[in-house]
């Protein structure tokens, strides 16, 4: 029975802390962000795309752009299916127009505003006006 | 070492790297921190870092690359369980004080990729804490409550299979 008690507690905790964390999170909102493909911190393309709320990072790239992402053995496939990598639901993305990856040597970094972020494209919540870089980086 | 041992000590490694791989669709929910205070509480502290930095080489190597960034933060996160159980939990093993141990596992394992992430990407610490919060919760909850229930029974069936004397 006191374990029935602490379960309960531990799931209304995890309820509550998850929820309480959604709420610290920016809520969606339209607008516009531009997107600058870059090699090496090099721009070279640089462009502004309209988004609504329920757009993520993903379908604004899908959408404007050629890209392929990681299959589950980090090869490019233009599926660009959700796949669970190390346990994180998303998409790795491995080319966009000119840039292309192949995971091993090089990957597409996101910076959103200059700094690097703290999201993937399915996750990074968009926000008008931003910025967002997809840099190709050699790995070092 | 004794054969039996060190074959035991394989089969015990193959089962925690594949239940992983087997739940990896659920963010952060498995069987592992159950099976490394489970394993712990039979092996000795020394058989229990090995055998987790076998885990560690091969799920990285499954996973892509032998990465240090991940595997050392990976390797102190898991190796934490059996230290702690070792030194603080066993001279009285409770079930609640393990699931405790589970549940404060979960944010040790997630803060301890926090440095080597800043390291290699530059991000800011806080933004990674951020990011990374509910995975860290999930994963404390799901130990927490996967040790309250599954640790006595599975310990009498581990027991039958796993006699204490071929793991000394």
């Amino acid at each position: 029975m006191k374990k029935a008690f602490v379960t309960i507690g531990m799931m209304v905790g995890l309820a509550v802390s998850l929820f309480l964390y959604d709420q610290t999170l920016p809520a969606p909102t339209a607008g516009s962000v531009t997107i600058v493909l870059s090699e090496a911190g090099e721009p070279l393309q640089e462009t502004t795309h309209a988004f609504t709320e329920s757009d993520t990072l993903f379908s604004v790239l899908d959408t404007h752009y050629d890209i392929a992402c990681a299959d589950r053995e980090f090869h490019p496939t233009t599926d660009c299916e959700s796949l669970s990598f190390s346990g994180v639901e998303g998409r790795i993305l491995l080319e966009i127009g000119p840039l292309k990856s192949d995971w091993f040597t090089s990957y597409i970094a996101l910076n959103v505003n200059g700094e690097h972020a703290a999201y993937g494209i399915d996750q990074l919540a968009l926000e008008s006006g931003d910025t967002i870089e997809l840099d190709l980086v050699p790995t070092s | 070492m004794p054969v039996k041992k060190l074959t035991l000590m394989a089969l015990l490694t193959t089962l925690l790297l594949i239940q992983e791989q087997a739940l990896s669709f659920i963010p952060n929910v498995q069987f592992s921190t159950l099976l490394i205070l489970l394993f712990a509480s039979t092996f000795k502290l020394r058989d229990s870092l090995v055998m987790l930095a076998v885990y560690v080489c091969i799920d990285s190597l499954y996973m892509g690359a032998l990465n240090p960034f991940y595997m050392i933060p990976m390797y102190l996160g898991w190796a934490t369980l059996p230290v702690l159980y070792h030194t603080v939990i066993k001279p009285r093993e409770s079930i609640y004080a393990m699931a405790t141990l589970g549940f404060f596992g979960g944010f040790i394992y997630g803060v301890l990729f926090m440095p080597f992430a800043v390291i290699q990407t530059g991000i800011d610490p806080r933004a990674y804490l951020l990011a990374d919060f509910p995975f860290q919760i999930i994963m404390a909850a799901s130990n927490f409550l996967t040790i309250l229930w599954l640790y006595a029974p599975l310990k009498k069936i581990y027991g039958l299979y796993v006699p204490k004397e071929a793991t000394q």
